[in-house]
């Protein structure tokens, strides 16, 4: 459940890393057997994403994000990177009210859900094929 | 442009030696794919219609979705195996499919996909990978050499495309009826190994 007009918080800084889960059908092989997402990854209309500075307050691994996922992967794209693309960052009180959860939320055009795949980094990579 | 099938379905329509069935169990849903490539080609005659049906298997859906289409010509172009079986092995099959509140993938939206490239694909063009998408919807994409190309229908909004040069820096995204024929070239130009993933 979201505000009637959720503001970008403030309290995220540019420079924090967002983790995404990311499943088995959402990958592409690359010619040399790597993989990485696809851009639908990052085309839902409230991109769920956990913030890197707020699980460090809770003592957590980026690798929490995964609990209850065993079979998928996870990635890391910057604040700054969404903020520019005119997108907010904002809270989300719905459950499971998750502390270091955020939506972001904004019209994600595939220009942005391309550039995050070009900028993503593996924080559990899937294996090569 | 085909429209979801209701009525032929469960008929004796198909000739038996024109069904290629992948997997047949259960149930069926029927919707109709591939339209006919009707924009490039200005027909002076017209050959005899025949309709095919394609039953396709996903793991977790009880019995196949049945495509059904329509040609005058010989059969399927070669890049559409490639294609139905990466629908096959990343249909989004139940609501939350992607722990993030995604909906199923809806049927309607993939034959709307599959009419599309239908009609934007040459007989050898080279198959894109099918990736679903969180709103039920389900694009298609390439990446070859240095090309990103993406053709995307997404649930509630017109049918678009997405091209990146990564030598260039070329971006473009617009909506695929705007630009057509473009699009065509687009896909046409590329160079890519059988890739469907």
């Amino acid at each position: 459940m979201l505000a009637d007009d959720p503001r970008d918080d403030p309290e995220i800084p540019n420079a924090d890393r967002l983790f995404r889960r990311v499943r088995p059908n959402q990958l592409f092989a690359e010619p040399d057997g790597s993989q990485r997402p696809t851009s639908a990854v990052f085309k839902n209309a409230e991109l769920s994403v956990n913030i890197e500075s707020l699980m460090v307050e809770q003592g957590r691994p980026p690798e929490d994000t995964l609990t209850g996922f065993p079979n998928e992967f996870l990635t890391a794209i910057i604040a700054g990177d969404v903020r520019a693309y005119n997108l907010r960052i904002v809270k989300d009180t719905a459950p499971p009210n998750d502390p270091a959860h955020r939506l972001i939320l904004g019209r994600k055009t595939n220009a942005f859900a391309n550039a995050k795949v070009r900028s993503h980094h593996w924080v559990v990579a899937p294996p090569k094929l | 442009m085909a429209t979801v099938s209701q009525s032929i379905y469960g008929t004796d329509v198909f000739a038996r030696e024109n069904q290629r069935v992948l997997t047949t169990s259960g149930s069926m849903q029927p919707a109709e794919a591939f339209a006919p490539r009707e924009r490039r080609v200005a027909a002076i005659t017209v050959p005899e219609s025949r309709r095919f049906s394609i039953g396709l298997s996903i793991e977790g859906v009880s019995g196949p979705i049945e495509l059904t289409y329509t040609t005058s010509g010989r059969g399927l172009p070669p890049w559409v195996d490639a294609v139905l079986q990466s629908i096959s092995l990343r249909w989004g099959v139940r609501k939350d499919w992607d722990g993030y509140r995604a909906e199923p993938t809806n049927p309607r939206l993939v034959v709307k996909l599959l009419n599309i490239l239908s009609g934007l694909m040459q007989q050898n063009s080279s198959p894109p990978q099918i990736t679903p998408l969180a709103d039920g919807g389900a694009q298609a994409e390439w990446h070859c050499g240095k090309n990103d190309l993406e053709i995307v229908v997404p649930a509630d909004e017109e049918p678009a495309y997405y091209y990146f040069n990564r030598a260039s820096g070329e971006e473009e995204e617009d909506e695929i009826e705007l630009r057509y024929a473009h699009v065509q070239d687009l896909i046409e130009n590329l160079s890519c190994p059988d890739h469907a993933g």
